[in-house]
């Protein structure tokens, strides 16, 4: 410090120039020497960017032809603006609102009825003794998550037909009548949620299996100490130990809302149950391959646009409040 | 008196005691584990049976018992709905497909368990942000109508490389690799591309296995990209393809095929034909499954 007073002032700022250059040109040089030493990895990373600008950036900025009306002579950036008359048409017709509404109702129904399925199945499969035999019932649960919502879809219909289905076909012999249950509307929700925990119950244990394995077992032996009974356990110790996973696949899905499930309900339902089946993106998928010739990109689109900002305000909070339990975000490398 | 209170007690420091709670929770899975599988054995079942089992079922067995044993659903599956076509493309696309997700994802999933590298970190964000914000249908399905084409084969292959997620699961794989392997290599002067191709990757078995099969599931099952991409071109439907619309149009039992007419029924040939579609994701399942469970304990935790 004293030293450098004592060095006169011109000759001080000249000496610094000089240093901060020489800073700035090393760091200049430390970082491309960074980058050159790590060419290799720019060129693995190479044809991963090169995929994502083209088939997930591009894209996105498609999303303009919301605001547009599609000329198929002239692609998406030679199509004329309209303005928000797209979104004006939507929101005038009433089976966007039905869908809009359908999805919320089907998004909650799954939450409070689907989502804690895995988690009670988890924490009675710890209780399952026999190691053989719960691999076993492993493996037959995980069995129906491999079979496709195609084949799924044609199997629940089969099963349940009207004229020659298993479920009536039961009821008849029990001395009942059959009953139309694929065009019935108020059957629609019970069979695909039932649908659902069949397909993802097995396979939504693996989580809270992994989660129910980490819980130290001199939690359990304490508590075996203190007088508990199993049942105790299950509910003192393993739900609480596993509930943090829990709140987190909770606040997933929460953010996930907007999706209720293309695949499943567009493999199951039919045009009769439109009013209550029908969501955003079997409306979206309808609004792109029935109209002919493009008529409906534009619409089609926007309404995507819609989806995806909702979607995308529900995970931001959903992503904020992961942060302060898990103290981590969704969108960082660690 | 004393020998029969030893004797339990004794047992029961070898075994856990079976109690009623047990036995409930026995019943509990066995039941569950039945009602996981049955619909498959029907399904079997089903393809089996002639039609007269078939009839028989809606009057008196209510289950179809495959009385008459025979092929002739299969036959007429085979041979009506041009399926081992549709097999070979399904077939194809899944395992071209599979090799150029592979290859895409474990390079990105490998450059991103680098530290310090300049960059990276956005681009990491700038992936990330795809798996929740997207242009949707419409955007997409022009830009690939714009890059490959529609119609044709590639056009269900190249668009669909990376799954942001899968990269992420196999990044957690990558990460576990000991740091120290990788630095002695590097030492010994081997570059970055035999480091990851000779000893990341055989190292992450578990992990591969799971992305593999998340791969192979999501491309041999997938219908809507191929009826979207391929309206018109019907003779290169893929299997999910050809079954969805062979379940939703009525077919008829046909004749000159060389099967029997009387003996082939609607629901049969259509379970023919769905047990052909489960096939070869049953075949790899058993093969796949001690490596899955673990592989996606270790993603799902970690992401």
């Amino acid at each position: 410090m004293k030293r450098e007073r004592a060095v006169p002032a011109a000759a001080v700022s000249a000496s610094q120039r000089e240093e901060t250059k020489r800073k700035n040109t090393g760091r200049w040089n430390k970082f491309w020497g960074k980058v050159w030493r790590f060419r290799h990895i720019y060129l693995m990373l190479l044809p991963v960017v090169i995929f994502y600008i083209v088939y997930c950036y591009v894209p996105m900025y498609g999303v303009i032809l919301a605001w547009k009306e599609w000329r198929p002579k002239y692609g998406i950036i030679g199509s004329p603006w309209i303005g928000w008359e797209n979104f004006q048409t939507l929101f005038s017709q009433p089976d966007l609102l039905r869908a809009i509404r359908n999805t919320f109702i089907i998004s909650l129904l799954r939450l409070g009825i689907c989502f804690p399925v895995p988690i009670i199945v988890a924490i009675l499969l710890n209780e399952l003794m026999g190691k053989r035999f719960k691999k076993a019932v492993q493996t037959c649960m995980y069995l129906p998550n491999f079979i496709s919502w195609v084949i799924l879809g044609g199997l629940v219909k089969m099963l349940l037909a009207m004229d020659d289905g298993l479920f009536n076909n039961i009821i008849v012999a029990f001395g009942g009548s059959r009953v139309s249950f694929l065009t019935n509307q108020g059957a629609f929700y019970p069979i695909l949620l039932l649908t659902e925990i069949w397909k993802g119950t097995g396979w939504g244990t693996i989580i809270y299996t992994a989660a129910i394995s980490g819980i130290d077992p001199t939690l359990y032996e304490a508590a075996k100490i203190d007088g508990c009974k199993r049942i105790g356990l299950m509910v003192h110790i393993t739900f609480p130990m596993i509930m943090p996973v829990c709140t987190v696949m909770f606040i997933m899905q929460l953010a996930n809302i907007m999706n209720a499930g293309f695949d499943p309900i567009y493999n199951l339902y039919n045009p009769y149950l439109y009013g209550t089946a029908d969501i955003i993106d079997t409306y979206i998928y309808r609004l792109f391959t029935e109209k002919t010739g493009g008529g409906g990109y534009a619409l089609s689109t926007a309404v995507n646009l819609f989806k995806s900002v909702i979607n995308f305000a529900f995970l931001i909070a959903g992503n904020v409040i992961t942060k302060k339990i898990n103290g981590y975000s969704m969108f960082t490398i660690d | 008196m004393q020998e029969t209170v030893a004797a339990p007690a004794a047992k029961k420091r070898k075994k856990r005691k079976v109690k009623a709670f047990d036995v409930v929770i026995i019943a509990f899975f066995a039941l569950f584990a039945l009602v996981c599988v049955m619909p498959i054995v029907y399904l079997v079942l089903l393809s089996f049976a002639s039609k007269s089992d078939y009839l028989q079922a809606s009057s008196t067995t209510v289950l179809v018992f495959p009385l008459h044993f025979n092929f002739e659903n299969y036959k007429v599956t085979l041979y009506q709905d041009n399926i081992m076509q549709a097999f070979g493309v399904s077939l194809f696309v899944t395992i071209f497909g599979c090799v150029y997700s592979m290859v895409l994802t474990s390079l990105g999933a490998y450059a991103f368990t680098k530290k310090g590298v300049p960059g990276l970190r956005i681009i990491f964000f700038f992936i990330v942000f795809t798996m929740f914000f997207g242009g949707g249908l419409v955007p997409m399905y022009l830009t690939i109508k714009d890059t490959v084409g529609t119609d044709n084969l590639f056009s269900l292959v190249i668009p669909f490389g990376i799954n942001t997620f899968n990269m992420i699961i196999l990044r957690n794989f990558f990460n576990q690799v000991p740091e120290s392997i990788i630095d002695s290599c590097r030492l010994d002067g081997a570059s970055e591309w035999r480091i990851l191709f000779t000893f990341v990757l055989p190292l992450s078995g578990a992990g591969m296995a799971t992305v593999l099969l998340y791969y192979i599931v999501a491309k041999w099952d997938d219908w809507y990209w191929p009826s979207l991409l391929l309206s018109n071109a019907k003779n290169l439907s893929p299997l999910a393809l050809k079954i969805r619309e062979g379940l939703n149009n009525a077919r008829g039992e046909g004749q000159g095929g060389g099967w029997d007419p009387s003996r082939v029924f609607e629901q049969g040939s259509n379970a023919a034909m769905m047990i052909i579609g489960l096939l070869p994701i049953m075949a790899i399942y058993p093969f796949l499954q001690k490596y899955f469970t673990k592989g996606v304990m270790v993603g799902a935790i970690k992401s």
